[in-house]
């Protein structure tokens, strides 16, 4: 929400030279929309001031966007898995993956912080598993998400499951690009 | 994206910016920062100073700003600002909560030298 005027949805904010500010409401297209405004006015000699509304994590809400279609497309079921480290999550996901075996086509996606070890136990229950080695960060960005389901390659009308690291706050915020209708975040732990 | 990427998010729109309005750098840029956009302030800071050498936002100020985190609730509608994605509404108790604002990094303003 825009704390100037209040306005919730996309917009911008022009100056012009008498100092009336005017509120525009662009037309919103399948890219990123953004918009400059130059102040001419008021601003110092060599100098130019531009105004943007750039949304640093728009290029991943956009591929977390793709990764939503592409499961629901293929009528994927997406499980985001997210707690604090050593709470249970690959436990649970081990038991869960064995309990199903057979009655559903599954896959995993795997984010550790430092080693291979959660996939090398899914791999053991013989299911199809990535890893992402996400290394000082700590969850797991749509485009990582997307290079994985590329590997992985999964059936339509299976479940997906990725297993992701560190608190549901950065998962959430973040935003891998599970499915929102049909996909479900587990919070496990504290 | 951990707060290196998006450092490197900046430099690379502040260069396209440069280059836009054929400038010579960046004189200063401003961010706003949602309170549960997930940044850590410690990390972000030093990100910058790592990825900014050689590049138009070498010498530039940096001014930070940060915006409440506002949710909606979907049984009465209320809106409210809270500090925890998981916030209950105030007004009627439910967790049927939905965050409409807060989690955006936003560059505000890039003020360049011609």
């Amino acid at each position: 929400m825009c704390d100037t005027c209040g306005c919730g949805t996309d917009h911008v904010h022009l100056t012009d030279n008498k100092g009336k500010v005017h509120h525009l409401h662009p037309v919103v297209s399948e890219h990123t929309q953004e918009h400059f405004i130059v102040k001419a006015a008021e601003t110092p000699y060599g100098k130019r001031v531009v105004e943007l509304a750039f949304n640093v994590l728009d290029k991943n809400n956009l591929q977390a966007e793709k990764n939503r279609t592409l499961l629901r497309e293929n009528h994927i079921t997406a499980f985001n898995l997210v707690s604090s480290p050593g709470s249970g999550k690959t436990t649970v996901l081990e038991r869960t993956l064995t309990d199903l075996a057979g009655a559903y086509s599954m896959a995993v996606i795997e984010g550790d912080q430092q080693t291979s070890n959660d996939a090398a136990r899914i791999r053991a229950t013989a299911t199809p598993a990535v890893q992402v080695n996400t290394g000082k960060g700590c969850h797991l960005d749509a485009g990582m998400v997307a290079r994985a389901i590329e590997l992985l390659a999964p059936a339509d009308n299976s479940l997906l499951f990725i297993e992701n690291v560190g608190t549901p706050r950065l998962s959430r915020a973040f935003r891998p690009g599970g499915n929102p209708s049909r996909g479900h975040t587990l919070c496990n732990g504290r | 994206m951990h707060e290196l990427s998006l450092v490197m998010a900046i430099v690379e729109k502040a260069e396209a910016t440069v280059l836009e309005h054929g400038a010579r750098d960046v004189d200063s840029i401003t961010l706003r920062i949602g309170r549960l956009a997930g940044v850590e302030p410690d990390a972000l800071a030093l990100a910058w100073e790592a990825a900014i050498p050689q590049t138009v936002l070498e010498h530039a100020s940096k001014m930070e700003k940060t915006s409440e985190a506002v949710f909606i609730c979907r049984n009465c509608q209320k809106e409210f600002t809270a500090d925890d994605l998981f916030a209950c509404c105030p007004l009627c108790g439910s967790s049927a909560t939905e965050l409409v604002a807060g989690d955006e990094f936003i560059i505000e303003q890039i003020i360049l030298n011609l």
